[in-house]
């Protein structure tokens, strides 16, 4: 039994943070906010294979699990990573992964090879699904979709009573709106998707490959967020290493001390329980609730782990010229993702719910 | 990252499952479930039988009444005792005889002490008291004062000792002791045995603000220990108490988020009790202990595979204390809320557990509980190092921020 990252993984750590350190670092990301001048980094990371890291290996994925896939969102998050990384290759990625790898296969190839990008809306309950069987009519519209302003295709979770359908639109198809929005985090982008009767694609799924597959794309951003914390947290301490004032290092005092005793639990208890969720849902020895109660916990201790960064910071953690406020941005953005898994992870479902299939809401306590 | 437990530890969970249902009357539905006449006659022969399987002090060795069970198994057994409602530790005291004083001895005890102390702790013939924290020495435990001087016939202890959980119950304390008053702090301090029932020493049961008499003071007048009854060197009981201190780590969390975990089911048979089973406020509280409680089971684990494979979790264990606390604290108050204008009319049967969550098969409706448990829980973020405390040691050792200036 490990609780931790076997040598592959560290290995696929250290490159991949090494890669974000040398051609993303934190500093730098601050002013390229565009998919243009972001692009030679894309391509190194399509060299090294993170865009089909959950892919199979016949479409030139590298056949690996959430894990790994974890690893590497969990570095883009240290470095505030801009771009539509956890869109493609986390949200789209994971969701299509339910789908029948035959017919995914259309979009997979080219997700797998960096030259579409995909992304996910996990709350369709604005969009009308008219029709039966593979090929569908959309009407109707989604709120702010992460990354929605670089992607090519919209994978859609569509629930209807007890009916759940996998929906794939191409976004450059007739009778697809879109607007970009100006939403908190200037790092990334997000547009809403109107549709006039588009044409899009059902994936065949049963609904246990639904579950798992909403259950991954709630850990990717979990990962993200996680990932993120650390770096807020590591940044925060150093600060309360180095800034003195009454003469001493003002980590010293214990009201600066305890905030980041605190911080640092928030940290290991999102941790602990994202790497926890994501063995058990590639073991698939967990719940089905057991992600979003990992996610839910990912969401609430980056909220609060950034709040307190800035806290700590001073007045210097409040100017724009700091990095502290962009994880505190960072943090509002994705918690708000989160929170349109709906209604997966809603407060409300995370209380003994059964698969998303069958949208039992709540099962008796166990006398 | 492997959560897979192995075979062998799979089989034993096994074997746990079948003593358990061998055991346990077929209308078991948790010890939880017994009125207090049922415990009293439940509790002492339940804890023959675990004796006489070994399963009293399973991680003792096999030759002083143990199974020798390793970290996993240990966790694995503690959590299906818990899972079916079976108390694990029956009597009040058995946690310090077996999980503190026990293994103390095995480390650091001679083989007369080990002899003499291990089988009589097992048989209940000596229930133990923890006597280390004094009116003046709480946080500052190396503060203390009880004095013990040598004389011919033994230590002659004067003093007084605070905060013995199941003092009262008590007939032996295990204690903390300056034995070289010219040496400061944590230097002149030794490890000394005490039995209680001798004229110098006189125990006095604290009711706490729960109303229970849960804890004790000891006040020792020329008390006499055994010259024997040391353990580990003179003045040398600073690196005897830490080292007990590190014992248990990793084979208890899982089974306490579990037990977190039964309690969660209760709150919300109260919840449906109380026509709140569908006010969203309510199960969106719900939610997030059952979120917490699922991140107390991940840290636990890290910790037990920590522990499995030989590495020291260290100050994790402020970080689950602190967590712990917050969380008791939370689950209780939620309890509370639901409870609403009956905490001014209380009703239902007493509880069983001060420490700890109710166990399997409690009932949900008891108000008189729930106060209890409440008021019991604002002692968690004070007791077993506090709150403040533990932060500083997550700040000082895994942080590395600067420690505390003392004057």
């Amino acid at each position: 039994m490990r609780f931790g990252l076997d040598e592959d993984q560290s290995s696929l750590q250290a490159a991949v943070r090494q890669l974000f350190e040398r051609h993303a670092p934190l500093d730098e990301t601050r002013s390229a906010f565009n998919m243009s001048s972001h692009q030679g980094t894309w391509e190194r990371m399509t060299d090294m294979g993170l865009q089909g890291l959950t892919l199979p290996d016949e479409v030139g994925g590298s056949d690996a699990t959430l894990l790994e896939l974890g690893v590497a969102l969990q570095e883009a998050g240290r470095v505030l990573l801009p771009g539509p990384f956890l869109a493609s290759a986390g949200l789209a990625t994971s969701v299509l992964g339910a789908g029948d790898t035959r017919t995914t296969r259309a979009w997979t190839e080219r997700l797998a090879a960096g030259q579409l990008i995909g992304t996910a809306c996990m709350d369709a309950t604005g969009v009308t699904v008219q029709g039966t069987g593979d090929r569908v009519v959309l009407s109707g519209g989604t709120g702010p979709v992460l990354s929605g302003d670089v992607a090519d295709v919209l994978v859609l979770v569509s629930t209807h009573e007890s009916d759940v359908r996998l929906v794939v639109v191409d976004l450059a198809a007739p009778g697809v709106e879109s607007r970009v929005t100006t939403g908190v985090d200037p790092s990334r982008g997000f547009a809403e998707f109107t549709f006039d009767r588009a044409e899009a694609s059902v994936l065949d799924s049963d609904p246990a490959a639904v579950d798992r597959a909403l259950g991954a794309a709630a850990l990717c951003v979990a990962a993200e967020q996680v990932g993120a914390a650390e770096a807020v947290l590591a940044m925060t301490v150093d600060y309360a290493q180095t800034r003195h004032q009454f003469g001493r290092p003002i980590g010293s005092f214990q009201a600066v001390k305890h905030r980041c005793a605190d911080m640092f639990v928030d940290v290991e208890r999102a941790r602990s329980a994202v790497m926890a969720a994501t063995h058990d849902l590639v073991a698939e020895t967990g719940s089905a609730a057991e992600p979003y109660m990992a996610a839910g916990t990912a969401s609430r201790s980056f909220g609060r782990v950034a709040r307190s960064a800035i806290q700590v910071h001073g007045a210097i953690g409040f100017t724009w010229e700091h990095n502290a406020p962009r994880f505190l941005k960072r943090a509002l953005s994705t918690a708000a993702v989160v929170a349109a898994f709906a209604p997966a992870t809603r407060a409300v479902r995370s209380l003994e719910t059964a698969s998303v299939g069958d949208r039992k809401v709540v099962q008796e306590a166990v006398g | 990252m492997d959560l897979k437990y192995p075979p062998a530890s799979e089989e034993f969970r096994t074997e746990i499952r079948g003593f358990l249902d061998e055991h346990l009357p077929d209308s078991w539905t948790g010890v939880g479930a017994l009125d207090p006449d049922a415990l009293n006659e439940f509790i002492p022969q339940w804890r023959s039988v675990l004796a006489e399987n070994g399963l009293l002090a399973p991680h003792w060795p096999e030759k002083h009444g143990g199974r020798g069970l390793s970290v996993v198994e240990q966790s694995i057994l503690i959590e299906e005792f818990v899972r079916r409602g079976a108390p694990h530790q029956p009597a009040a005291n058995d946690p310090f005889g077996i999980n503190l004083l026990g293994p103390t001895l095995l480390a650091w005890g001679t083989p007369e002490q080990q002899d003499y102390f291990l089988p009589r702790t097992l048989s209940g013939e000596i229930r133990w008291a923890q006597g280390y924290s004094e009116p003046e020495a709480g946080s500052d435990l190396f503060g203390l004062r009880t004095r013990a001087e040598r004389t011919e016939t033994g230590w002659r202890v004067n003093g007084q000792k605070i905060w013995q959980t199941a003092g009262v119950t008590a007939n032996w304390i295990f204690m903390l002791v300056r034995t070289d008053p010219e040496l400061e702090r944590g230097r002149g301090i030794s490890f000394l045995l005490l039995p209680l029932d001798q004229e110098g020493v006189e125990v006095r049961g604290i009711t706490n603000m729960a109303g229970q008499v849960e804890f004790s003071e000891v006040f020792f007048t020329d008390a006499i220990a055994s010259h024997d009854h040391l353990v580990g060197a003179l003045n040398g009981g600073a690196r005897v108490a830490l080292t007990l201190l590190g014992f248990e780590r990793g084979a208890s969390g899982i089974a306490a988020s579990l037990r977190n975990r039964i309690e969660l089911d209760r709150i919300w048979g109260l919840a449906t009790s109380q026509g709140r089973a569908d006010d969203p406020r309510i199960r969106e509280r719900l939610a997030e202990c059952l979120a917490d409680v699922h991140a107390q089971r991940s840290v636990a684990v890290k910790i037990m595979t920590m522990a499995a494979n030989g590495e020291d979790p260290g100050a994790l264990s402020s970080v689950v204390k602190l967590i712990a606390s917050t969380y008791r604290q939370s689950a209780t108050e939620l309890a509370l809320d639901l409870v609403g204008n009956e905490v001014n009319d209380l009703d239902g049967g007493e509880p069983q557990e001060m420490l700890q969550p109710q166990s399997l098969g409690f009932d949900a409706d008891s108000s008189v509980a729930w106060l209890s448990d409440f008021l019991n829980a604002r002692a968690i973020s004070i007791y077993g190092g506090s709150s403040e405390i533990q932060r500083n040691t997550i700040a000082e050792q895994i942080l590395g921020l600067p420690r505390d200036k003392r004057s």
